[in-house]
């Protein structure tokens, strides 16, 4: 593989703003055929964007500038199929419910046999073509929703390797992202192992990932983006992982979390049982998880995208299938049940407001009394003045920004409705156990250091908060614990003066098959 | 716009008095459905001032608009849940054919008519009841199976024939103090329960937050599947009632008339959204959307229009209900539906 001659795809500038807020504004970037690039970056770093402009989603601000093939790119780029481009999004872009071969159909020109009907034994055969280019062998007919994970994955790589094909392999861009979420390390080299292989033909590969060990694994190079600018482009060889975390996250912000609370929860731990505990036993070669809440705890459950931490305070209270996740509540075990989890003081503050919090078109009021309605009926008879009368004090003592009582909830911003969601969380009868769901989504930055600040100061004594997400920053910001989970089961906890964003981000970026790299390609 | 409503929100002075924004204004978008009831009466005053507004058709209307009053407000039940049951006048109809043949058998009697007429209710409701709340079918589709089985067991029990001679205790609702018949005191004081169990208990309210967002609903620990079982049962119950009272009321009944219920209460549900509480299913809402309607529908007969201009006139109205309601709560409020 050489890196000599002209690249495939020169962005010498590109600029990206959304309603005036520049999100993009990349340099020098250059994509040679032949070679896997890593692109890397924290969440809101702009890589999405970027990925959107070179696909031809985006069309970047007057004034950016670029060379695909040599020749100067006219925005948008559009018609990337066409140009040799092709994208496989995170979720693969795959319908489950239709066979593989339907899949394939969907990105092919259609073979047309007599009146433009199907000509399926031509498309099978295709299709089981394009599937072994990238070692996979499976019958076309099957249902994608049947297919491993693993197999999944390589249907949609040999989608897009099929579809840059049309043009030619070679001087073709693939670009995938986050191709190996929810595989496991053997599955991982597969699917790294078939891009290799094709980059060998003259193609370009750009996989966005956050895995340290498969950057390494299949990238030479790699582009990291912060705020939007290149902090690091080049060849992986010359970059340390320190280096590459601080080309990722800011500086370390100020700590919410004060030493002393930190040792309080370190010594309650000490003593008693855990709170709340979490175990999963997995399949055989991988290890179980254990996550255990201590009373006093404030406790962050992070990980990569795909590692499970965002369904388990799902799981935990009931409102999802489990699969195995064991939930004990001081040593008693808890039943899958909402109500049950509720009666237990297991509360749950999800991510989404609008699709799992609130009654939208519902008022203030009745979003905020709704968790505990049965202390305002006598008899069935709902006493309005006093819900209202309740409603306007949490609005007062949580600093909410609403006209009344009787607004509807949808006219509130997200910070005021994410204030009103914990609000109602902790007034509902005696809580024990808060499980909070990325609790800074969407919501400005003011509200978002108040909203970690009174999360901070929920866990008294005799409770514990557990947040799960990935915002790296408010987790080392606030919590006493983090645990991150890792493919295969493993997880790895951080504690005291350890916590911080990089660290976190270290500890989840950088896989359990780290020390024991695999094998080479091929 | 709706970014710039919430930002125009986030940063108004917090829980200040009311806006001074005309008050009569905001009354006025709160009652327009009343006004245009007003209107739509002075209108067919003036076009025939001896012949509409009369004692009489105030009492035929009343009379008429007894059944999909009841009807309304009982389908207003699983509305607000977001569901629609559709069997509604099926199981009416059953009911009132099982019960009017109890009534007139040999070994029958009123009692067992009317406990029967409620109980063939009940059974319909607790079907759907389980299909939707237990099993999780989508309310339109399993109720609109209810609706086939209902009319097949109204055809079988009545031989396809017209049930008739119903016991004089029963057709004593055909009169009543005022001229008015008892039947329709009947049913405004089940329109006043509803009316109190939709704005007052926390029955009510959880059956508008479910309605609302069943997955906040569920998160919450809230008894999801038990209060949406218990609203169709309810609603069944309803029909069953209904079905006693049109037995008395008409003193027959015909099996096969349920698709004459049909549209009306659909049409008063969906346009009473308009009015009073916006985009809610709400008691006062319904009563005078169904009042407007049913005027209008009259004034049209005694202008003489054919009887097909009332089933156009009544497609219409639901046509045009659902759009109503539709425009005026887009957004926040928005009364839609997506089966």
């Amino acid at each position: 593989m050489t890196s000599d001659g002209a690249p495939l795809l020169a962005l010498d500038r590109v600029r990206k703003s959304f309603d005036g807020t520049c999100v993009l504004d990349a340099e020098g970037i250059e994509i040679r055929a032949g070679h896997v690039y890593g692109l890397m970056g924290a969440n809101g770093s702009g890589k999405s964007t970027l990925v959107g402009v070179i696909s031809g989603y985006h069309s970047p601000d007057p004034g950016s500038a670029g060379r695909f093939h040599g020749e100067e790119i006219r925005w948008p780029l559009r018609g990337h199929a066409a140009r040799g481009i092709a994208v496989v999004p995170q979720d693969k872009g795959l319908c489950a419910e239709l066979s593989v071969v339907d899949n394939m159909l969907v990105t092919r020109r259609r073979s047309s046999a007599l009146l433009g009907t199907i000509d399926w034994k031509k498309e099978r055969r295709q299709t089981q073509a394009s599937l072994a280019a990238v070692g996979l062998s499976v019958d076309p007919s099957r249902l994608v929703s049947g297919l491993s994970p693993a197999e999944q994955a390589l249907v949609s790589l040999a989608r897009a390797f099929e579809e840059v094909r049309a043009v030619g392999a070679e001087g073709s861009l693939v670009i995938l992202d986050e191709p190996t979420t929810n595989l496991n390390i053997a599955d991982v080299n597969r699917v790294l192992d078939a891009v290799a292989a094709f980059a060998r033909q003259g193609a370009a590969v750009i996989i966005v990932n956050h895995r340290l060990a498969e950057i390494r694994y299949a990238c030479e190079s790699v582009i990291v983006l912060k705020n939007g600018r290149v902090t690091e482009n080049g060849n992986l060889a010359d970059l340390d992982e320190q280096r590459l975390l601080v080309a990722m996250f800011d500086a370390p912000k100020t700590a919410v979390a004060s030493a002393a609370g930190r040792e309080e929860s370190a010594r309650s731990r000490q003593h008693g049982e855990p709170l709340m505990a979490l175990r999963r036993a997995r399949a055989a070669g991988d290890q179980d998880m254990t996550i255990e809440a201590y009373a006093g705890d404030v406790l962050g459950v992070t990980g990569l995208v795909g590692m499970g931490q965002d369904l388990l305070p799902y799981q935990v209270v009931g409102a999802l299938p489990r699969h195995g996740l064991d939930v004990r509540v001081r040593g008693r075990k808890l039943a899958p049940k909402p109500i049950e989890a509720r009666r237990a003081g297991i509360i749950c503050v999800p991510a989404d407001r609008r699709a799992h919090a609130f009654w939208m078109a519902g008022t203030v009021y009745e979003n905020y009394s709704i968790a505990r309605i049965s202390r305002y009926s006598k008899g069935g008879h709902l006493n309005r003045k006093q819900e209202r009368g309740d409603a306007s004090g949490m609005l007062a003592t949580w600093n909410v920004v609403a006209r009344s009582t009787d607004s509807l909830m949808a006219t509130l911003s997200g910070g005021n409705q994410q204030k009103i969601s914990l609000a109602r969380a902790v007034a509902a009868s005696e809580w024990n156990v808060l499980l909070v769901h990325e609790p800074t989504q969407g919501i400005d930055v003011a509200t978002r250091a108040e909203v970690l600040r009174r999360l901070r100061s929920l866990a008294t004594p005799d409770r514990c908060v557990v947040i799960f997400g990935a915002d790296y920053d408010a987790l080392a910001a606030i919590c006493d614990r983090i645990v991150v989970l890792r493919p295969g089961g493993a997880t790895v906890e951080l504690t005291g003066e350890g916590l911080t964003e990089e660290s976190v981000a270290y500890a989840a970026m950088s896989s359990a098959g780290s020390s024991d790299r695999p094998g080479g390609a091929e | 716009m709706k970014v710039e409503s919430e930002r125009a929100a986030a940063t108004a002075e917090p829980v200040t008095p009311r806006r001074k924004r005309a008050w009569y204004g905001e009354a006025l978008r709160k009652s327009g459905l009343l006004v245009f009831l007003v209107l739509v009466i002075v209108v067919f005053s003036i076009l025939k001032p001896n012949s509409f507004l009369t004692r009489a058709n105030l009492i035929t209307l009343l009379t008429t608009e007894a059944i999909p009053l009841t009807l309304a407000m009982a389908i207003a039940i699983t509305l607000r849940l977001r569901d629609l049951d559709v069997s509604f006048a099926a199981v009416m109809i059953a009911s009132a054919s099982v019960g009017a043949k109890l009534m007139t058998m040999n070994h029958g009697g009123l009692a067992e008519g009317i406990v029967a007429a409620i109980v063939v209710g009940l059974a319909f409701g607790a079907l759907n009841g389980t299909m939707v709340a237990f099993i999780g079918l989508p309310s339109f589709v399993a109720t609109l199976g209810t609706l086939g089985i209902a009319e097949g067991v109204s055809l079988g029990v009545t031989n396809s024939q017209i049930v008739g001679n119903v016991p004089a205790a029963l057709t004593v609702l055909q009169g009543g103090p005022g001229g008015i018949p008892w039947g329709v005191y009947i049913v405004w004081g089940i329109f006043l329960v509803i009316w109190l169990i939709f704005d007052f208990t926390t029955f009510g309210r959880l059956l508008l937050f479910i309605g609302g967002n069943r997955n906040a609903a569920v998160l919450i620990g809230l008894r999801v599947r038990m209060v949406r079982f218990v609203a169709y049962l309810a609603t069944g119950g309803l029909f069953g009632a209904a079905g006693v009272i049109l037995i008395g009321m008409l003193g027959v009944v015909d099996p096969t008339s349920d698709a004459g219920y049909l549209l009306g209460p659909l049409a008063a549900v969906f346009l009473g959204t308009t009015v009073f509480q916006l985009g809610r299913f709400n008691a006062w809402g319904i009563i005078v959307a169904l009042y407007t309607l049913a005027v209008i529908s009259m004034g049209l007969q005694i202008l003489g229009a054919s009887s097909w201009v009332g089933d156009v006139f009544q497609g219409a109205a639901l046509i045009i209900a659902i759009a109503i309601s539709h425009v005026l709560s887009r957004g926040a409020a928005a009364a839609d539906f997506s089966l």
